[in-house]
This record gives structure tokens, C-alpha cells and sequence, in this order.
């Protein structure tokens, strides 16, 4: 037999106190996700010991079918978009306030954020690999072998480096420019019915010598993504409204360029 | 070169707020009637070190003594460049940049800091939008009330003229150093503007301030000088829409933003 305990003013704050954490902490979670609810899902680790990478905020995914003139591709792109703001990219944003649009943009700029770009909607099939290499703006590598595809590009924005008073050039440390990128895909579907693209990657930055500075880091982002299909029109036009006065240095790079342009 | 060590009321206030005082610019004189008067902050940066980004490689450089330079940027608001701007929020960060651009604002960037530091004198001009001379800079008015535009007669005169000249300059290592520096702003007639009643005349401006932490100076330059450059080409009356102008490209390891 449980030991009962005779309610006492103790007890009660106690009680009191837990309820009153809970609620805090629904209001924190609320507070900080902003709508309440988050887009999608990522979560990534990375090797660097002070560096963290976080894109997690706003997770979708979406399909270039039409260019701007709106001529339908057969098989188009997909675009998976990654942000550390959150946002609803199904909602229409243009619907918010000049200000908070504003700010919006701006933490775009200042957060995490990395878009993956597929060349081909019918390659994105559970268990496909996809690799790419970058040094720079060029690439140098798509696909290995007749098992990892090619038609996979990307475009990274590590938040700025936060200054302060002690902030030197010395202590700058770049990261390695040439930039590998292998994406495995776990799940896509496209249908009517929850269509979402998920996979995991792994990002790797390797110092080039003669190009690279020599305490250029090298090291990995890996993590995983789950990112649910926003329809193209809502999805390039909030992304262009978080632009901003960015323009076509955009932070997600959407809406995409046209094809054979780089991201 | 001059070694004049600071007053000792600029001391005082030097050790109030460390490198960003309001008390270290003097001021003398006016255009005409219209002040002039960018005293309510000042930040100096000594630029001795660059970053170059080759075939997407970020690599820091130092600058040797004849490539450093010295920039300045004066404005009559009262602003915290202690923190990295760009870590503000955006309401914040839209509040601080409407604030500059409808100020009493002059941004000078390229002081040779080899030729200060010989006591050499340096003097760029903008005739009327056509730009010359050893330095590049911005000068803009606060926004103007009606009372004051009806004393402007025919206009502010379109030829500027700035001389700059090194009372002192001290790169301090390992402390940051700290520069003294005499600006002259002249308002002059530019060819092509009516004869007689334009606001024209000499503004002068002493700046005392120790020199802020490089990297972090440069970061908020990079907002402040395109606002400048846009409320100078804007004028008083449109300098309001400069708020909004992008930020210069500011280089770390993660790369260009």
C-alpha cells in the first residue's frame, strides 16, 4: 500500500509551483517558435567544437514547376529550404505587418539557413544518394559512380560571427572552401496526401591548399531533415518577401534561378 | 607630426564610454545660418587588416602602413556602436538606421594614415555629385522644418569641400591608439547654381576619439556609409527614404554577408 500523505501548504506550493513551471514553459515553447508550431524539421550536429549550425526553425520543400514565364517543367526541381526563422511557408506572409516582415528579414540574415536544389523531381526517391562537390562557386564534382547522383547544388549561409570589442581579423577562422555535400533521401512523396521530402546529409569542409588560409577548419555538418511540399507560387513568394532588400543574394536562393544558372 | 595630447576634458570623457563619445567633437561655425552639428557621436577606425575571398577561400590579411587607412563617421543622434548592429532586432536596428539617415551625418572613409601621421594635409570634394580628392566622404542635414527651409534662399551651395588634417594619430598597439583630427566642411556655390543667396560658408570640426575595435568598427560602418552616401545624394528632404539602404558586405570565416 502507497503511503498517503496529508495535503499541507507545502505540498500545495509545490504543486502550484510545478503547474505554474508547466505553463511557463508552454509559454516559453509558444514564445519562442513564434507561431507555435514549427514547419518541418532539421537538426544537425557538426565537428567544430564552437561552431553550431541550426536551421531548423522553418523546414520545406517545394518544386520549381513552372519558370517565370511560367512554362511547365516536366520534371522539375525540388527545392528543399531550411531557416532558422520560424514562418508558416503556407501561410501567405504577406498577410504580416511591414515591421514584422522586416524583422523577419532580417534574422534571415543573421541565422542559419541552407538550401538543397535537385535537379530532377523524378530522382528523388527513397534511397537515392546524391553528391556534390564545391570549391567556391563552381562545382567540381556531381555524382559518383552509377550509385550516387549527380543534379544536386546547394546554397549555405552560416549565420555572421556575432562581434564584439574583442573581435579580431586575427581571429577569424574560415572555413575550408572546398565543400562536399551527400544527401541520402529517406522518404518522398508528392502525392495529394502529407507530400514531404526527408533525408539525412553530411556536409564536409576541406582546406585547399594554396587557395585556403592555413588555419582554415575543416570538419562536418551531418544531421537529418523532414521537409513537407509547400505549394511553388506560396513558396517563392514568401521567400521573395523575406528577401527583402537582399534581392538576388537571397539567403535560400528561391526563388531559384533558371537552369544552368548558378544558385 | 604634432604629439597634442588630448584635453583634459576630452580624457573625461574618454573614460566615460570608451571609444564612441559625443563630448570629442568640437564644433565651430555654421553654413550660413544652418548648423551643422555631427557631435553626437564619433567613431574613428584604424583599417589594418583585410580580408580576401578567392575562389570562395576567406583569408585574412594584414595591411601594411602605407596601404592602412583611417575612417571617420560623425552624426548628431546619439548611437551605440558598442554592439554589432546587426544583432539588434530589426525593429530596433530600423529605429537606429532612421535615426541616422535624418541626421546631421558625415562618414569619411580612406584617410591615408601614413600621410596623417606626417601632419599632411588631405582634401577631397563633391562638386555637386562630381567626387575628387585623396579621401571619399558623405555629408548630410538633418531634416529640415519648414521655418528653416524658408531661410535657405536659392539652396545649400553644391560644392563641398572637406581638408582634413592629423593633430594626432597614435596606433597604440597593443591599446588600439587614438586620433585628434581638424575637418573643415565648405559649402560653397557650384557652377550652374543661381548667383547670391545660396547657404555657403565653413563649418569646422575637431574630432578627439580613440579608435575603435577595428572588425566591429568596420561591421557598423558598413551600414552607416551607404545611408550616408544616399542622404548626401538625396538631400535634406529625401534623406528619410535612405533608412532602408543594404549594408556594405562584411567578410568573416563563415564567408561574405
Amino acid at each position: 500500500m502507497s503511503p498517503t500523505r496529508k495535503p499541507s501548504l507545502a505540498t500545495l506550493s509545490v504543486a502550484r509551483a510545478r503547474a505554474a513551471l508547466g505553463v511557463v514553459a508552454v509559454v516559453a515553447v509558444v514564445t519562442v517558435g513564434g507561431s507555435g508550431c514549427r514547419f518541418g524539421e532539421a537538426a544537425f550536429s557538426t565537428s567544430f567544437d564552437d561552431v553550431g549550425f541550426d536551421p531548423g526553425g522553418t523546414v520545406f520543400a517545394t518544386l520549381d514547376g513552372r519558370d517565370q514565364n511560367l512554362v511547365e517543367d516536366g520534371d522539375p526541381r525540388v527545392a528543399v529550404a531550411m531557416t532558422w526563422v520560424v514562418f508558416d511557408p503556407a501561410g501567405d506572409l504577406s498577410d504580416l505587418d511591414g515591421a514584422a516582415l522586416s524583422s523577419m528579414a532580417h534574422e534571415m540574415a543573421v541565422r542559419d539557413a541552407l538550401t538543397l536544389v535537385f535537379a530532377n523531381q523524378g530522382e528523388v526517391d527513397p534511397g537515392a544518394r546524391f553528391l556534390v562537390v564545391r570549391e567556391g562557386g563552381a562545382i567540381v564534382q556531381s555524382g559518383d559512380g552509377d550509385d550516387v547522383l549527380p543534379g544536386l547544388d546547394f546554397r549555405l549561409h552560416v549565420a555572421p560571427e556575432r562581434l564584439d570589442a574583442g573581435s579580431t581579423y586575427a581571429g577569424i577562422a574560415p572555413f575550408g572552401s572546398r565543400r562536399t555535400l551527400e544527401v541520402t533521401i529517406d522518404e518522398a512523396t508528392f502525392g495529394d496526401t502529407d507530400p514531404v521530402v526527408a533525408g539525412e546529409l553530411t556536409l564536409t569542409f576541406d582546406a585547399i591548399a594554396g587557395r585556403d588560409a592555413g588555419d582554415a577548419r575543416e570538419g562536418s555538418i551531418s544531421g537529418a531533415f523532414r521537409a513537407p511540399l509547400v505549394v511553388e507560387a506560396v513558396a517563392e513568394k514568401n521567400a521573395a518577401l523575406l528577401a527583402g532588400a537582399q534581392g538576388s543574394d537571397a539567403v535560400l536562393a528561391l526563388p531559384l534561378p533558371p537552369r544552368g544558372e548558378p544558385l | 607630426m604634432s604629439r597634442r595630447a588630448p584635453h583634459p576634458a576630452v580624457l573625461a570623457c574618454l573614460a566615460a564610454l570608451p571609444w564612441a563619445t559625443s563630448c570629442a567633437v568640437a564644433v565651430d561655425g555654421s553654413f550660413a545660418g544652418l548648423p551643422f552639428s555631427p557631435d553626437g557621436t564619433a567613431v574613428a577606425v584604424l583599417d589594418e587588416n583585410d580580408v580576401l575571398v578567392r575562389g570562395g577561400a576567406v583569408v585574412p590579411v594584414g595591411l601594411n602602413r602605407a596601404q592602412k587607412r583611417v575612417s571617420l563617421w560623425l552624426s548628431s543622434e546619439r548611437v551605440d556602436p558598442g554592439v554589432d548592429w546587426r544583432t539588434l532586432g530589426g525593429a530596433r536596428l530600423a529605429e537606429l538606421r532612421t535615426r541616422l539617415a535624418l541626421s546631421d551625418l558625415l562618414v569619411v572613409q580612406g584617410l591615408d594614415y601614413d600621410a596623417l601621421g606626417d601632419g599632411d594635409e588631405l582634401t577631397a570634394r563633391d562638386d555637386a555629385g562630381r567626387k575628387s580628392g585623396d579621401f571619399a566622404f558623405a555629408l548630410s542635414h538633418r531634416a529640415l522644418g519648414d521655418d528653416a527651409l524658408a531661410g535657405l534662399g536659392n539652396g545649400l551651395g553644391a560644392r563641398v569641400t572637406v581638408t582634413a588634417r592629423a593633430e594626432r594619430v597614435d596606433d597604440g598597439d597593443p591599446r588600439g591608439g587614438s586620433v585628434r583630427v581638424a575637418l573643415d566642411v565648405e559649402r560653397e556655390r557650384a557652377a550652374g547654381q543661381p548667383a547670391g543667396d545660396l547657404v555657403t560658408g565653413t563649418v569646422s570640426l575637431t574630432v578627439d576619439v580613440p579608435f575603435a575595435p577595428e572588425r566591429l568598427g568596420e561591421a557598423n560602418l558598413a551600414v552607416v556609409a551607404p545611408i550616408a552616401a544616399c542622404a548626401a545624394a538625396a538631400g535634406p528632404l529625401g534623406a528619410g527614404a535612405c533608412a532602408d539602404e543594404p549594408a556594405l558586405p562584411v567578410v568573416d570565416g563563415g564567408g561574405v554577408h
